[in-house]
């Protein structure tokens, strides 16, 4: 046998056993399952969110989660996967029933909230209320913007406002015809200090600011929040009742910024009513470089989620950690917006 | 290293063993390789595909599981509510199965903390068992206590657990029907793949195969080929080819042996053949030799025997003696005789003119008309511009010797020889004719032949025959003279006619 047969006798069985090969290799690929492929931690936290707004509070889960595979832990975004919508409260409920190792949850007033956090520290799981406290409730922390500031950012942008359109219409106010009405919504489901907080934050600014309640007048607007699709409803509301159309409109949620922005638009009242939004996503910020928001304030949604986890994780392994962790806020105007739009 | 000398050994081994294989043999070991070979591969991909399918029916496997739970947990509650309604004790005992079977399927599910989303919620789904399960048990210790209050508010909140888990039972088992799904779609596909690779890896596994019977069968045929050739080759006349290499011990290589062997054999009986007639050859040209040396020592015999000079010198004396006793016609006699003499030893190796031959002949025919008291009538006919033709020396005297000794000399007429010399066209004839005893045609081919006997066609001792003559002439004249012998019959007399050419073309110098 020659040299070059023998080549090609090695080439032919070569062949046949690297294609049998590939053959096993491309069974084995096919035969291997997806669920295989997942890494253990050693908590388990669960996020509770509010049902509605899911765009703000998935960059907080997803900081969240971030944050909890970086310390060995897994945050669930509890409920979401499943078919019943429950509520925040069953939700709590069902998360201390399920024995997970922290819980993360946006607070309110209700009782029934204390007494399930309660319930939750009780049985050893901490619990963290993210974006607004539970007040005189035992959780271990308050992850969230300080409302009074928050209160304040929003009442200098009155001020602002109310600096521009004095310029221009000096005489109609010097007159003392009516005063600028501002309006803040509300969500009357959470009986929430910050809420309180906030208000009491623009009112004091304005004040300082010697803004007189015949200058300035701050009301609020209840937003029914009880219903899905509900506070669409009550946003639209403030703008078909003319008499009650603010001057400045100030809202503190982005479901809220959003509603009232599609409302400006759609009753074509947009330079009319200047619109203070919250948060900072791309609809807000599109709105805000359009100038169809004045402006709007957004919590820093990534620092929010990453120190709810830090807070949760440094109570397991001490035993102790803060009881508020303040989360900064930025205040995005029209220059900003379109600079961040292009940028996206 | 050892490896490679294992299959280097096998290898040689192998190659042994197919070198002593007959054709039929070769042939149906190698397909019986290819077939086993592809029998192989089907095999193999047909396990595995079979091992797919399996995998393909076990795909919903985990929602099965999942509905056992959820019935499970139904047994749980129904038992549960039974005792609360009746207490009675099947009741219970439905309890106390249904929460056995309840709590061993919760022991399968996950406990660990992931980032897989159903593993998360089997872990959660059992983290709420143990806690239903605790309300339940609560509500019956409460039923057996009687503490109305106590198990209507654990029921409702066992109740409401219990429709929460089912939720998220109901939830996961969508998940996983939605996950199952997925991989029974790519499992289909991938059988569909698994089709398509399957018959490119069956092709390739063909080409191979088909190279793989090529190969072998071009080691079968080659051999027969250069056989062709060869055989060819042999055909035409060449033996002188190589030896054809046998490769192999079938019978191809067999035959390829014989035909070895056979060239070679027949080689072998040319060159014998050729040996056989070389030295043939060689004994004829002795024989020859042999033949030539007889005749030079004849010679040298004869020439030792006359010292010419003295011969010469004798018969000059002779010549003078005759003179000086007045007896002239012995002077000229003797003088005729020693011209004749001189000139047969001065020419006998040369050409002469045409006139020196005429003038021996002159000579000759003198000497004899002496000896035999002029019988001889000897008359010429010559053409004088002729006389310079360049000649063999030695050509015109044994003619006449031999028309005078077999023509004339014993017949009872009158014996006349006539010579005559003449041109005709580009042809100089010389004839020379007798009336004497004449030949018969059988005669004149005989001796035309060269088959008569040596002493007949020679002019006695130191004579020179016909056939002499005859090579001579062809000789000196490169086969362009012609040489005739002309005779009716017995006693019709003979002419010899030579014919020679008449432009000489430059003539052989020794003749």
């Amino acid at each position: 046998m020659t040299g070059k047969k023998i080549i090609l006798s090695a080439a032919c069985l070569t062949g046949v056993l690297g294609s049998l090969l590939f053959f096993r290799q491309q069974f084995l690929e096919l035969g291997r399952g997806k669920e295989a492929s997942y890494e253990t931690y050693e908590q388990h936290y669960v996020m509770i969110t509010g049902e509605t707004d899911s765009d703000f509070w998935n960059r907080i889960y997803e900081s969240a989660l971030e944050e909890g595979k970086k310390r060995g832990a897994y945050v669930e975004h509890f409920g979401e996967d499943l078919s019943v919508e429950y509520s925040r409260n069953e939700l709590l409920r069902l998360a201390v029933q399920a024995s997970v190792d922290g819980i993360i949850v946006p607070g309110d007033e209700d009782e029934e909230t204390r007494e399930l956090l309660k319930e939750a520290v009780e049985q050893g799981i901490p619990v963290i209320n993210v974006l607004e406290d539970s007040t005189g409730s035992i959780r271990q922390c308050f992850v969230g913007n300080n409302g009074y500031n928050l209160g304040q950012d929003y009442g200098h942008q009155v001020l602002e406002i109310l600096g521009e359109e004095g310029s221009k219409e000096t005489d109609e106010t010097a007159a003392g015809t009516t005063p600028v009405k501002v309006l803040v919504l509300v969500d009357d489901t959470q009986t929430d200090t910050n809420q309180n907080l906030i208000l009491l934050g623009i009112r004091g600014t304005l004040e300082n600011a010697g803004k007189s309640a015949d200058e300035v007048l701050v009301q609020t607007c209840p937003v029914d929040n009880s219903r899905s699709f509900s506070s669409e409803e009550s946003i639209r509301d403030i703008f078909l009742n003319l008499e009650k159309l603010p001057d400045i409109l100030i809202c503190l949620s982005a479901v809220h910024t959003r509603c009232a922005y599609q409302a400006a638009v759609d009753y074509n009242k947009v330079g009319n009513v200047q619109i203070l939004g919250y948060y900072d996503s791309d609809v807000i910020l599109e709105a805000v470089a359009k100038q169809i928001l004045y402006s709007t304030i957004a919590p820093d949604t990534e620092q929010m989620g990453r120190l709810c986890v830090q807070a949760l994780d440094e109570y397991v392994k001490t035993g102790y950690t803060n009881s508020y962790l303040a989360v900064d806020t930025r205040l995005i105007k029209t220059e900003e917006a379109e600079r961040m739009v292009d940028g996206r | 290293m050892n490896r490679k000398k294992l299959f280097g050994d096998s290898g040689i081994i192998l190659k042994r063993k197919w070198k002593y294989l007959t054709l039929q043999q070769k042939l149906t070991a190698l397909f019986l390789l290819t077939a086993v070979i592809i029998l192989i591969v089907n095999l193999y991909m047909f396990a595995l595909i079979n091992k797919m399918t399996g995998k393909v029916e076990e795909v919903y496997i985990s929602n099965v599981s999942l509905n056992e739970l959820s019935k499970a947990l139904d047994q749980v509650q129904n038992s549960m509510e039974e005792y609360l309604n009746t207490k009675s004790s099947d009741a219970m005992e439905d309890y106390y199965r249904s929460e056995q079977v309840y709590h061993e399927l919760v022991d399968r599910l996950n406990t660990q903390v992931t980032d897989n989303r159903m593993l998360l919620t089997e872990k959660n789904i059992r983290g709420l068992s143990g806690s239903y399960l605790e309300l339940v048990a609560q509500a019956i210790q409460a039923k057996r206590g009687r503490n109305v209050e106590k198990y209507g508010k654990l029921y409702e909140d066992a109740d409401m657990l219990y429709e929460e888990i089912l939720t998220f039972i109901y939830g996961l088992n969508n998940a996983q029907f939605e996950d199952n799904s997925q991989n029974y779609q790519v499992l289909l596909r991938s059988l569909r793949y698994m089709e398509l690779i399957s018959v490119g890896v069956l092709l390739f596994v063909l080409l191979g195969n088909i190279s793989l019977i090529i190969m072998s069968t071009r080691s079968v045929t080659r051999p027969l080929q250069q056989l062709a050739r060869a055989a060819d080759e042999v055909a035409n006349g060449n033996f002188e080819i190589e030896k054809l290499p046998v490769w192999s011990m079938d019978e191809v290589g067999t035959v390829t042996n014989t035909f070895n062997e056979m060239v070679e054999n027949i080689r072998n009986y040319i060159e014998q053949l050729r040996e056989t007639l070389e030295r043939e050859n060689r004994l004829k040209e002795r024989d020859l030799m042999v033949q030539s040396h007889l005749k030079d020592a004849q010679l040298k015999y004869l020439q030792a025997q006359i010292n010419p000079h003295f011969l010469f010198n004798t018969l000059n004396a002779g010549v003078q003696l005759a003179m000086m006793e007045a007896a002239d016609r012995t002077g000229q006699f003797l003088e005729n005789v020693a011209e004749f003499f001189r000139y047969n030893v001065q020419k006998n190796d040369e050409d002469a003119a045409l006139r020196e031959e005429i003038h021996l002949v002159d000579n000759y025919v003198y000497i004899l008309n002496v000896r035999f008291s002029g019988e001889i009538l000897f008359s010429k006919d010559v053409d004088e511009s002729l006389l310079n033709v360049r000649v063999p020396s030695m050509i015109l005297q044994p003619l006449v010797e031999n028309a005078f000794n077999y023509g004339i000399r014993n017949i009872n007429w009158k014996g006349r020889i006539e010579l005559s010399v003449y041109q005709k066209d580009r042809e100089i004839c010389i004839s020379i004719w007798d009336n004497g005893a004449g030949m018969e045609k059988k005669r004149i081919e005989q001796v035309l032949s060269g088959h008569v006997k040596e002493q007949e066609t020679t002019a006695g001792a130191g004579g020179i025959g016909i056939k002499n003559v005859m090579q001579r002439l062809q000789l000196y004249f490169h086969n362009q003279a012609g040489f005739r012998i002309l005779s009716e019959g017995k006693n019709a007399g003979t002419e010899v006619l030579i014919t020679v050419p008449a432009e000489q073309e430059e003539p052989s110098c020794i003749v």
